[in-house]
């Protein structure tokens, strides 16, 4: 059995958005009690309730069943969540990784009232249309790091395919939601609520004027190398998210972003070369 | 030639729309749009001295300080009357909705643009306060080494402040940027204990909490 570092956890926690996404901070509510209704095209998703309440939260699942739902978005009882909960994302946790989301998920009080139900449009309140859905589109994200790459890259890597979930937003989505690998990172002019995301490909943040050092400014302040501030969703990832993270991990993020071949979603795992030092920096990361 | 001509002619006029669409801005939308423009200037030109990349100067910290101001608070509330918005705004109608939330924030601008001109002359370190040496010891010995420490200890947040449970503590750089009502805004003179780049990020803070409830696109 393995032991979970709440810290660790809650780090982990904030990183993906589990209290972004579940805690409907603009009506005051409670932590994770359920998060703001999330209009799409598909009908209104409501983030449910992740406290460890026994009736209106999960207090009454196992550690194996949190597990299979977050890497793999299946509930306990064996029907599939919606992609809406990004799940795709985080299926490379670690076993760590989950023990330790468990035990900061144990630490939220827990709220006895159950977030209100979706509300979908048919045929998408058909909860079976998910198995075709994940047989179809479904692309976990798969993350091994890379030799050659700085640490940082590496970092980067992980959070930006993973935990951070950057393609869920600026990843173009095709018109039953399934992740478009070929336009990764590309922008999405359809998010819920209307909003769009735009490109964050290396070559059109590098023209933009991104920088490593003023994209780890912007992801912990909001502020764009023009001066402006971040509006629409991406203020919010900022606010409920970026913000709390370690330097070190917003420089990552950077660094990553900014090293990124234009159109390429992952990078080729490279032949491991023993004459390569560790610690290459990659084009694109500024050098302070 | 004439067919070259006559697309030409078209794709000019099209991108003549466009910046019709862009430019079509008029009155008080106008208005604000300038004011939004001259603090995302400020703030461009702000953003490198606060990060240690350019060198600190006070008074252009001060001056930056009184554009802000100028265009916070009831400047700000002036140039937002309920009407239907035009295609050119970036408003959203919430703004109208929620006014007071609109107004705190506008206020909250204000007030911390008021405290950046204040704490400008503390450049990018908060001043440590010194006990003064007791008599007959050494003068090392009586200094608070614990609030030296607290100026360059990386900061941490809880597990509580992590998981939502708990609001970011106010002394943290990560300010929340949501105080909603007057009497959680810092007294004035707390400005001056306060290093000039930790002013400046609660701005864009508020800046945030601001374009991501009542402005449309980024």
């Amino acid at each position: 059995m393995i032991t979970g570092d709440a810290y660790r956890g809650a780090y982990l926690a904030r990183t993906s958005g589990c209290i972004a996404c579940h805690t409907n901070a603009a009506a005051d509510g409670a932590a994770l009690a359920g998060g703001a209704p999330l209009d799409t095209p598909f009908g209104t998703f409501v983030p449910p309730n992740l406290t460890p309440d026994p009736v209106g939260g999960i207090g009454g699942w196992t550690l194996d069943q949190f597990a299979v739902a977050v890497r793999q978005g299946v509930r306990p009882d064996g029907k599939a969540l919606y992609p809406a909960f990004t799940y795709e994302f985080y299926a490379d946790f670690s076993d760590q990784d989950i023990a330790d989301l468990w035990a900061a998920f144990q630490t939220v009080p827990p709220v006895a009232e159950a977030a209100a139900d979706h509300d979908l449009m048919f045929p998408f309140n058909m909860r079976w249309g998910l198995k075709l859905w994940r047989a179809a589109f479904m692309s976990p994200a798969v993350i091994s790091p890379v030799f050659g790459k700085s640490e940082a890259w590496n970092r980067g890597q992980q959070l930006v395919t993973g935990a951070a979930h950057c393609a869920a937003c600026h990843t173009g989505r095709n018109m039953l939601g399934g992740l478009q690998a070929d336009e990764a990172l590309a922008g999405n002019a359809n998010l819920p609520g209307g909003s769009a995301a735009p490109p964050i490909l290396a070559s059109v943040l590098a023209a933009k004027g991104w920088t490593v050092s003023n994209m780890a400014y912007a992801l912990r302040t909001g502020v764009m190398p023009d001066g402006d501030v971040f509006g629409g969703s991406m203020a919010e990832v900022v606010q409920a998210g970026t913000s709390f993270l370690d330097d070190a991990d917003r420089a990552a993020i950077a660094t990553y972003l900014l090293a990124l071949p234009a159109g390429v979603a992952a990078p080729d795992i490279p032949v491991a070369d023993a004459g390569t030092p560790a610690m290459v920096h990659t084009p694109g990361m500024v050098m302070e | 030639m004439i067919r070259n001509g006559t697309l030409g002619a078209i794709a000019l006029t099209m991108l003549g729309v466009v910046a019709a669409a862009h430019n079509g801005a008029t009155g008080v939308v106008m208005e604000r749009m300038m004011g939004m423009s001259a603090m995302r200037d400020v703030m461009r030109d702000l953003a490198p001295m606060m990060q240690g990349q350019v060198p600190f100067d006070g008074i252009t910290v001060q001056e930056a300080a009184a554009v802000l101001q100028s265009h916070a608070g009831d400047q700000m509330l002036a140039l937002f009357p309920e009407e239907p918005i035009p295609a050119s705004s970036f408003a959203k109608p919430e703004l109208w909705q929620k006014w007071d939330r609109f107004a705190a924030l506008s206020a909250e601008l204000k007030l911390y643009s008021e405290g950046l001109a204040v704490a400008a002359a503390n450049g990018l370190e908060a001043p440590v306060p010194m006990a003064a040496p007791e008599a007959g010891t050494d003068s090392m010995a009586g200094m608070d080494h614990s609030t030296m420490k607290m100026a360059t200890e990386p900061e941490k947040f809880s597990v509580a402040e992590l998981m939502g449970v708990s609001k970011r503590a106010a002394a943290a750089t990560g300010q929340s940027g949501e105080l909603a009502v007057a009497s959680d805004l810092p007294a004035g003179p707390q400005f001056a204990a306060m290093a000039a780049d930790d002013v400046f990020e609660r701005i864009s803070q508020t800046c945030a909490s601001c374009h991501s409830q009542f402005r449309n696109g980024n």
